[in-house]
């Protein structure tokens, strides 16, 4: 038995974090750990605003739906009108999860830009594809759970059955990747909290809005339908809804190509730009 | 240097060695205080216009298109007003009341959290000629984030102005009351997520549970009886009334309503800011 010498130093266990040279990490392409840890992160931070993402949207949606029940005047409760609640109520389901998933990570990609703690997981061995995957899934998280507890809400006091629920997962997969890549992009393109709440107000909020959102498309003026149909948005939010209804399911197969076409480009964008160091290494 | 050769105080010197200054005789009103804070309060806004006038006008007109789309086509009428008409003013009081929040409260707070509040305390100020300028502030924003609405709105749908009396005494008796709400709940919240939740769980629902979209008459009894609670139900019935002369409610008791509330609210404030309630802690 060839046993090490008492006493060689080589073996003294050393503490935690030390440098050994000796040891050499690989990491293969993707860093698995490295991944896991920044999700964690995300996550953590995510449960510090309960509140805000899970709360407020509940509260919102209820709103919203008791301002158009109570609007409906004398067509309340009549067939007319309960198609159009009907049709509001994915809809704000939808609503509540775009809304978080875009917010989430651009604010988080902002503060830690301001607050210097990007520095934290740039020195790191994490690379873009390891710190776009875990911006993109924190904010999946959140904006399905967001959107999940307006769902609940509802059924409180409104039946809203899921007609077909693989098509709503399908269709709350792409459009909560394509808000929260478009929501890592604002955060890495912003400079200040002012960059990040004129997205939102000019840019986020009117697509998200003007997304046939309230409203079915076929009752809007054709210049409108035109530009409704042209927001990538509008493909999420009639996918999410058609897996509720299940109705229009013809559609559901192009509102998908067109989502998968978007986020295959917005991932590459924020993959290139994450790469790159663009607006985080200067 | 030559003032302070004259001063009453010349017996007394500074570690200088000069004489002491005089005091500034301030008078009952410190107006130059008072001016330069309401100054500032209005620069304050006005250098992020597009944060402050132009956004809150962008948000406004995107309920108004949402609605118009969504409601437009199966409510065309309320009572005998069209729809787009009726929803227009109660949108308009909206954008106002949450800017004149929006503005003191942001103000306030940001100050204590920055620090700079000291800037405002130790200055001789009163309390009064600190809430009016805060609340002069809130005003201003206010009325400039309705009144580019209204323009806007005009130029699509005419909303007509059938009693300009009303217009003006509740869109400044609003502005007045939700900028004391403000400057109340800036002083109260310790950090910005108390201001988000004060925003998200009292301000939006009393203004959407107004009767802003919708006539009380369609209403159930329970929202009925919560809006005659609600001070920015008389506002907007009031403010409304002004516009298209449709009233839901009683417009003597909506104006005794906004009286009492903003004379109550100025004393809490005043106060408040006397007392240097969480300001000088």
């Amino acid at each position: 038995m060839d046993m090490p010498a008492a006493g060689n130093a080589t073996d003294m266990p050393l503490p935690a974090g030390a440098y050994r040279p000796g040891r050499r990490r690989h990491h293969g392409r993707f860093n698995t750990l490295g991944f896991l840890t920044l999700l964690g992160r995300e996550v953590k931070r995510l449960r510090k605003m309960a509140m805000l993402f899970l709360v407020a949207p509940c509260l919102s949606a209820a709103l919203y739906f008791t301002v158009f029940e109570f609007g409906l005047g004398d067509r309340r409760d009549t067939p007319e009108g309960d198609a159009i609640l009907a049709f509001l109520v994915p809809g704000l389901v939808a609503l509540s999860l775009l809304t978080q998933s875009v917010q989430i990570p651009s604010f988080s990609i902002l503060y830690a830009k301001l607050e210097g703690a990007i520095l934290d997981q740039l020195m790191a061995p994490v690379g873009a594809a390891e710190m776009l995957a875990a911006y993109v899934l924190s904010a999946m998280a959140a904006g399905v759970a967001s959107g999940a507890a307006v769902w609940v809400g509802f059924l409180v006091f409104w039946q809203a059955p899921m007609a077909d629920p693989a098509l709503v997962l399908l269709f709350v997969v792409l459009g909560s990747t394509m808000m929260a890549t478009f929501g890592v992009l604002t955060g890495l393109i912003s400079m200040k909290w002012d960059h990040l709440s004129a997205a939102m107000t000019f840019v986020f909020t009117p697509l998200i809005f003007l997304s046939g959102l309230f409203a079915p498309v076929t009752t809007m003026p054709a210049v409108l339908r035109a530009i409704v149909q042209a927001n990538p948005i509008y493909y999420a939010i009639d996918g999410v809804r058609i897996g509720f209804l299940g109705q229009g399911q013809d559609q559901a197969a192009f509102a998908a190509l067109v989502l998968v076409g978007v986020n295959v480009l917005l991932l590459a964008i924020a993959g290139t730009l994450l790469h790159r160091g663009y607006r985080l290494r200067n | 240097m030559t003032m302070l050769q004259h001063s009453p105080l010349s017996g007394t010197s500074t570690p200088l060695g000069g004489p002491a200054p005089a005091p500034r005789a301030l008078g009952a009103v410190n107006w130059v205080g008072f001016a330069t804070l309401t100054k500032r309060e209005i620069r304050r806004f006005l250098k992020v216009w597009v944060q402050t006038i132009a956004a809150p006008v962008v948000t406004t007109l995107l309920f108004y298109a949402v609605f118009a789309l969504a409601l437009g086509g199966v409510v065309r009428m309320v009572g005998d007003v069209p729809f787009l008409r009726f929803l227009g003013p109660g949108l308009i009081m909206m954008g106002m009341a949450q800017n004149a929040f929006a503005n003191s409260s942001s103000s306030v707070l940001v100050s204590k959290v920055q620090g700079n509040i000291v800037d405002v305390l130790m200055p001789p100020l009163s309390s009064l000629e600190f809430v009016s300028a805060f609340v002069t502030g809130g005003v201003v924003r206010g009325l400039l984030v309705g009144l580019v609405t209204w323009i806007v709105i005009e130029m699509v749908v005419p909303l007509g102005m059938h009693a300009p009396f009303y217009v003006l005494f509740h869109a400044l008796m609003a502005s007045m009351l939700l900028s004391l709400l403000g400057l109340i709940g800036g002083i109260w919240a310790d950090k910005f997520d108390h201001m988000a939740a004060v925003t998200n769980f009292v301000i939006t629902p009393l203004s959407f549970l107004s009767g802003t979209f919708y006539t009380l008459d369609s209403a159930p009894p329970f929202f009925h009886t919560l809006a005659h609670v609600n001070p920015f139900f008389y506002f907007i019935d009031g403010f409304r009334y002004g516009f298209i002369g449709h009233t839901d409610g009683t417009l003597g008791t909506g104006i005794v309503v906004m009286l009492g509330t903003n004379l109550v609210l100025w004393l809490v404030a005043l106060r408040m800011v006397s007392t240097g309630y969480k300001l000088k802690a």
